[in-house]
């Protein structure tokens, strides 16, 4: 559905100000397919208000966003996803007490019509079947998708919200902290899931506190600091000290060359 | 890092023993069953007779659907105190509508010197008021309901109880407001059959026709489409959905709004079907028709398994909660217990219901 060349998403100088406070001042970001992509920073850095940006929940002051070279502009978080860009939340975005399947259909539920399309109901079987599929060709393994979330353990629902968010159309997953609130034997298996993305040729941009997750799957790192990018390198050639270095301020910028600021 | 080998993230699942599973799927359904079993031991001459068991399903008629709609809304994680006021109010607007077109059709008769005009008595005349008395019945309960909903879509009130109850009062007061705190007695009979008419099925031995009451039929229909709407559409889904998790649902796209003021919508509807039912029953409009109701709706949709954290409960469930209450209720009567005693084992009942929703979700580990 898209040229398999150029970066999926390219941000040009999004400045985002509420009221007196100026949250993004100016960034620039660039993902390309099958790239993991870092995203670091303090509390307040301007992460998360980035990403709400790319996601249409909030509307950028000035700044331009591009999907596969051309301009988009998301009004809603409805509209960033009929792009392809999803998004994982932080608090486990699922409902409990509906089983694996139908949470990775909500609000997008399979019908079929009936009586000339008089009456379209649900179509139970085949979301269970797409489901199965789906979990199956990222190699989440969960018995069955009719078992209830509100019973699978953290990690499994980390899974399933980033397969439900991966799902079927989707060139970019955002993940705010995926990692945050699991086991740390679960860890892996979300970092792991985050490889198979990867290698679906979906982009990733990954929102971490955690220095390990950050330097163990992604390929390059954007550090902002105070609503300004002050960091863009790949992983191999930097180093934990550094990027924390870069988020304190210690370290004022590491960005490549021509995107220098005197 | 080219990993070929990424190693498949194992999962392991509680599995429910299987008595655990049969008791949460139908736990409720047996017990029914041992109450009924109980009480036909007790009462064998009179509680399985057709005249009692006709009874106690024209009595429980409308609380059926009350709780339907109560149930809906239990489902989001809300509460409508309003349901026994709007169905009063509904059942007065039906009631004032049909005698003040009947007036007003004869006064015009009676003046008109034209001798085609149908007779204020006439089938079609009747008929027609029936028909436009039970759509205003309908839209009040309808509209009514939506209100309730915008309260919390709208008015972003703390919670449906606060919108709810200042309904409740509302409509109760515009119920005495209207009828001058009087009933409005006699209703034609094309209004009347819902609430008070038999289906005759079939001529018995003895040349009496065998009959079903029609409030039942009504109350079993409506059950079944708000089951077939709740499981196999996508808005039933997100009712769920809703119920569940609205951060999530808002998430996933799901309208959460427009699903709550449809479940307060629908919750305002059955309160208008109840109402043209018993005011079917009783032939009259009265201003305190369903006083209270509202609580015994909210225990019966309780005694179903529904769980007043949202999500979780099914129609199934709901219709035998009311029948537990019906049956609880027309067997202590004929046991002769006082109405005050049947007032404590339901309470403990509702607490017990309660309780049993507790301990399902700790054991499914969702607290």
């Amino acid at each position: 559905m898209s040229e398999a060349t150029g970066p999926v998403i390219e941000m040009q100088g999004i400045v985002k100000t509420f009221g007196p406070i100026q949250a993004l001042r100016g960034v620039d970001l660039q993902l390309d397919r099958n790239e993991v992509l870092g995203l670091v920073g303090d509390n307040g850095a301007g992460k998360s208000t980035l990403m709400k940006v790319l996601t249409g929940v909030y509307q950028p002051d000035s700044g331009k966003i591009f999907l596969n070279g051309s301009p988009v502009r998301f009004e809603s978080p409805h509209d960033s996803r009929q792009a392809g860009i999803e998004m994982v939340y932080q608090d486990l975005a699922l409902a409990g007490n509906l089983n694996v399947a139908e949470n990775i259909f909500l609000g997008r539920e399979r019908t079929r019509s009936y009586l000339v399309g008089l009456f379209r109901l649900l179509d139970h079987k085949g979301m269970v079947r797409e489901a199965s599929a789906l979990l199956e060709r990222l190699r989440i393994e969960i018995e069955s998708v009719k078992f209830l979330v509100g019973t699978l353990s953290g990690g499994q629902r980390q899974a399933v919200a980033i397969g439900r968010s991966a799902g079927f159309e989707a060139q970019v997953v955002i993940m705010d902290e995926p990692t945050a609130a699991l086991a740390v034997r679960e860890v892996g298996k979300v970092l792991d899931l985050i490889e198979v993305l990867k290698e679906h040729k979906v982009g990733v941009i990954l929102i971490s506190h955690r220095m390990q997750d950050i330097f163990t799957v992604c390929d390059r790192i954007m550090v902002l600091r105070q609503g300004t990018k002050v960091g863009d390198v790949p992983r191999a050639d930097t180093s934990m000290d550094e990027i924390v270095a870069l988020i304190t301020g210690a370290q004022e910028q590491l960005l490549p060359r021509e995107q220098e600021v005197a | 890092m080219t990993t070929p080998d990424i190693p498949v993230p194992s999962v392991r699942i509680r599995r429910m023993p299987w008595l655990r599973v049969l008791l949460d799927r139908f736990g409720i359904a047996l017990a029914l069953i041992v109450l009924m079993t109980i009480l036909a031991i007790l009462s064998p001459e009179f509680f399985l007779s057709r005249a009692n068991l006709t009874n106690v399903a024209r009595q429980s008629a409308v609380l059926a659907l009350l709780a339907l709609g109560q149930f809906l809304v239990i489902l989001t994680a809300g509460i409508d105190l309003s349901v026994g006021a709007v169905m009063a109010l509904s059942m007065i607007l039906m009631a004032l509508s049909t005698h003040s077109m009947y007036d007003w059709y004869a006064g015009y008769y009676a003046q008109s010197a034209s001798a085609s005009l149908p007779e204020p008595q006439s089938a079609l005349i009747l008929t027609t008021i029936s028909v436009i008395a039970i759509a205003i019945g309908m839209v009040t309960g309808l509209g009514v309901g939506l209100i309730n909903g915008w309260g919390t879509t709208k008015l972003r009130l703390p919670h449906p109880f606060i919108m709810t109850l200042g309904m409740l009062n509302i409509a109760r007061g515009a119920t005495d407001l209207i009828s001058g705190g009087a009933p409005i007695t006699g209703l034609p009979k094309q209004v009347r059959v819902f609430g008070a008419g038999n289906i005759e099925l079939f001529q018995m031995a003895d040349g009496e026709w065998f009959s079903i009451p029609m409030a039942p039929v009504i109350v079993i229909a409506t059950y079944l489409i708000f089951w077939f709407f709740l499981t196999q559409s996508r808005l039933g889904k997100h009712i769920y959905a809703v119920g569940g998790s609205p951060q999530a649902s808002l998430y996933a796209g799901v309208n959460v709004n427009k699903v709550l003021n449809t479940v307060y919508m629908l919750c305002g509807g059955t309160a208008a079907i109840a109402a043209l039912l018993l005011a079917g029953r009783t032939n009259s409009g009265y201003p305190k028709a369903g006083v209270g109701i509202e609580l015994d709706a909210i225990a019966a949709v309780i005694i179903g398994g529904a769980s007043f954290f949202g999500g979780r409960g099914t129609v199934i469930g709901t219709f035998i909660g009311v029948l537990i209450m019906g049956f609880l209720r027309n067997g202590l009567n004929l046991l002769n217990v006082s109405v005050f005693w049947q007032e404590v084992a339901i309470g403990a009942i509702i607490i017990a219901a309660a309780y049993v929703d507790v301990l399902r979700r700790r054991a499914a580990n969702m607290e």
